[in-house]
């Protein structure tokens, strides 16, 4: 019997620890309260212990609380940005590939044009252009992030529009539009979900970059790349507790992420399996 | 060939425009505008006006653009609000030793890379292959800050082996009369880059060894090694090569990132500090070399891969 996705134990324990910092995030401020709205400068500062598990960080906020909010704000721009990628990606890319001529063309050319200038740059553009609120960073994230989907969908589309079933779509009467909806997306759906996967690893590595530059979100705005540049001052006189588990958060999400990723394309592409 | 080698000039001039159109409408069409954002918020209207008049922000974005390509063709990047001097000096100081640290970062991931993707497809599902996957994941999901913070906080403080600042200094010279300071900033950056090339190496040179040569080469008595050097990896390598070209802008962003880690004075730095002050020629500026750059590398690519492999005509 071929492997499936459930006999890759390192899939199945990246998909439980991703629920893991999910619950850990969103539900985790509910068990463990801390004020994160008042700044405690007396509390200024502490190392981890009793009252504070991952001691406080330099205006008074308890650093495992804050870990929580940020790991909330960073999850949603990674996700956000990359589902939104993934649909604009997967839309373009299979219209394009499936009508062809001029349409591809132009779109292919747009593509290679705007995936020579790096995304980082862009993203800094605009995040100097514009406050860079939650929205803005999602929408400009998925604005450079939606490239790799709609190759991929672009390609499957071509190779999948030459199939036998389009053609007895269309002896059918069915039209273009309606042939792509019904019959050429829920076909690619497999290697989208792979992108869609590997884009939110790239999504949280991009967001987290920018706000270590200090261009995303203002305070009280809080993420965890955001922490990271705050944490490196003190970071260097021994405070280390205020960039380890923030760095350490960021390098296993985006690792389980590119795992998971990395597994549904094993399963999804059948061709590769007889190797 | 000649056809080819036209044909895919006439296309990467065609980007190259269209990188300038998108820089441009990057700046010129964000909610806002380019006079109010860099002015301020309490910046009253008639001074607001005035600036855009004597940038010429008034005129209809079709004569602002064809101006803009116009300067471009003259050479003339425009002129930095903040630093008060062309951004074509600027860009010629820093642009170099951005080159210079990619460049060094790029060599080392090909050196690692290469074999170690070879070697890997070579022992397929054995204990170096998952080794090897393991590690290229791991360094793939690293943000390439946090690997600089890190490096710095065990060579630079804890071992005083290297400096924790890169070398600072104007020309590419000066950078390189500091060798020990510039050892953490490309091994930050060769990290991440040499994690990407595996992966790529190792699924080019999986595909090589299933195909037909390789079992031709083994069944006509050839040894592993020279089945792996000599018939393998020339084939593996080609698509790498372009896959390199591609992930260029990639690397440039890393590179942006290490650079404002360890303060190294190269274009990332330089892009930085613009966007902190809203110098949008210079954000232009940097744009458009990093865009041209990108677009020069996948030409220069192409053209390799296409004297490589005589098969790719088109």
């Amino acid at each position: 019997m071929a492997p499936t996705l459930l006999d890759n134990k390192l899939s199945v324990a990246a998909f439980l620890f991703l629920l893991l910092v999910v619950c850990f995030c969103f539900a985790g401020p509910l068990l463990y309260h801390t004020d994160q709205v008042s700044t405690n400068l007396p509390e200024a500062l502490r190392h981890p212990g009793a009252t504070h598990v991952l001691g406080t960080d330099p205006t008074g906020y308890d650093e495992l609380g804050r870990l929580m909010l940020g790991g909330q704000s960073t999850l949603e721009v990674g996700l956000s940005a990359a589902l939104l990628a993934s649909v604009i990606g997967t839309a373009l890319g299979s219209l394009a590939g499936f009508t062809g001529r001029w349409l591809d063309e132009i779109l292919m050319r747009l593509v290679d044009t705007a995936m020579a200038v790096p995304a980082l740059i862009i993203v800094l553009i605009v995040a100097a252009i514009t406050v860079p609120s939650v929205p803005v960073m999602i929408s400009v994230i998925a604005g450079v992030s939606w490239f790799n989907a709609c190759r991929l969908a672009r390609a499957e589309a071509l190779s999948l529009r030459t199939r036998e079933f389009v053609a007895a779509a269309r002896a059918l009467g069915a039209r273009g539009p309606y042939i792509i909806a019904r019959h050429i997306v829920p076909n690619l759906l497999g290697t989208v979900v792979v992108q869609a996967t590997l884009s939110v690893a790239d999504a949280i590595l991009l967001f987290a970059g920018l706000s270590y530059l200090g261009l995303g979100p203002p305070p009280p705005a809080v993420n965890w790349g955001g922490m990271l540049s705050q944490g490196l001052e003190y970071a260097y006189d021994g405070y280390w507790w205020l960039i380890y588990p923030a760095g350490l958060a960021i390098v296993l999400t985006v690792l389980a992420f590119n795992v998971l990723g990395d597994a549904l394309r094993d399963a999804v592409e059948v061709r590769l399996q007889k190797r | 060939m000649v056809v080819f080698l036209i044909r895919r000039v006439l296309e990467a001039v065609a980007v190259l425009l269209g990188v300038t159109l998108v820089v441009f409408l990057l700046i010129h069409l964000l909610p806002g505008g380019a006079a109010r954002a860099l002015l301020g918020p309490r910046a009253s209207a008639p001074v607001v006006r005035a600036f855009e008049i004597a940038n010429g922000y008034n005129k209809p974005l079709l004569v602002q653009y064809v101006d803009y390509l116009a300067r471009l063709l003259h050479g003339n990047l425009g002129f930095s609000y903040h630093y008060n001097q062309s951004v074509g000096a600027l860009l010629a100081q820093d642009g170099p030793k951005t080159a210079l640290l990619v460049g060094m970062a790029i060599v080392i991931a090909v050196a690692v890379a290469i074999p170690l993707g070879l070697a890997q497809a070579a022992k397929r599902n054995k204990a170096l292959d998952h080794i090897g996957t393991s590690l290229a994941l791991t360094g793939y999901s690293l943000p390439v800050f946090w690997v600089g913070i890190i490096l710095i906080q065990l060579f630079a403080i804890k071992i005083r082996a290297f400096p924790a600042e890169a070398p600072q200094g104007t020309t590419v010279s000066q950078v390189l009369s500091q060798p020990s300071a510039l050892v953490l900033p490309v091994i930050t950056l060769a990290i991440v880059t040499t994690a990407l090339f595996s992966r790529f190496m190792r699924s080019s040179a999986i595909e090589a060894l299933i195909q037909d040569y390789t079992r031709t080469a083994r069944s006509k008595g050839a040894s592993q090694v020279r089945v792996l050097s000599r018939h393998v990896l020339r084939n593996a390598l080609l698509p790498v090569l372009t896959l390199i070209g591609l992930s260029l802008p990639g690397i440039v962003t890393g590179a942006i990132l290490v650079e404002s880690v360890f303060n190294y004075p190269g274009m990332g730095l330089l892009l930085w500090n613009a966007a902190s002050v809203h110098d949008f020629p210079v954000l232009m500026g940097c744009a458009l070399v990093a865009g041209a750059a990108t677009v020069v590398g996948s030409l220069v690519a192409d053209v390799l891969y296409a004297i490589a492999d005589p098969r790719i005509r088109y």
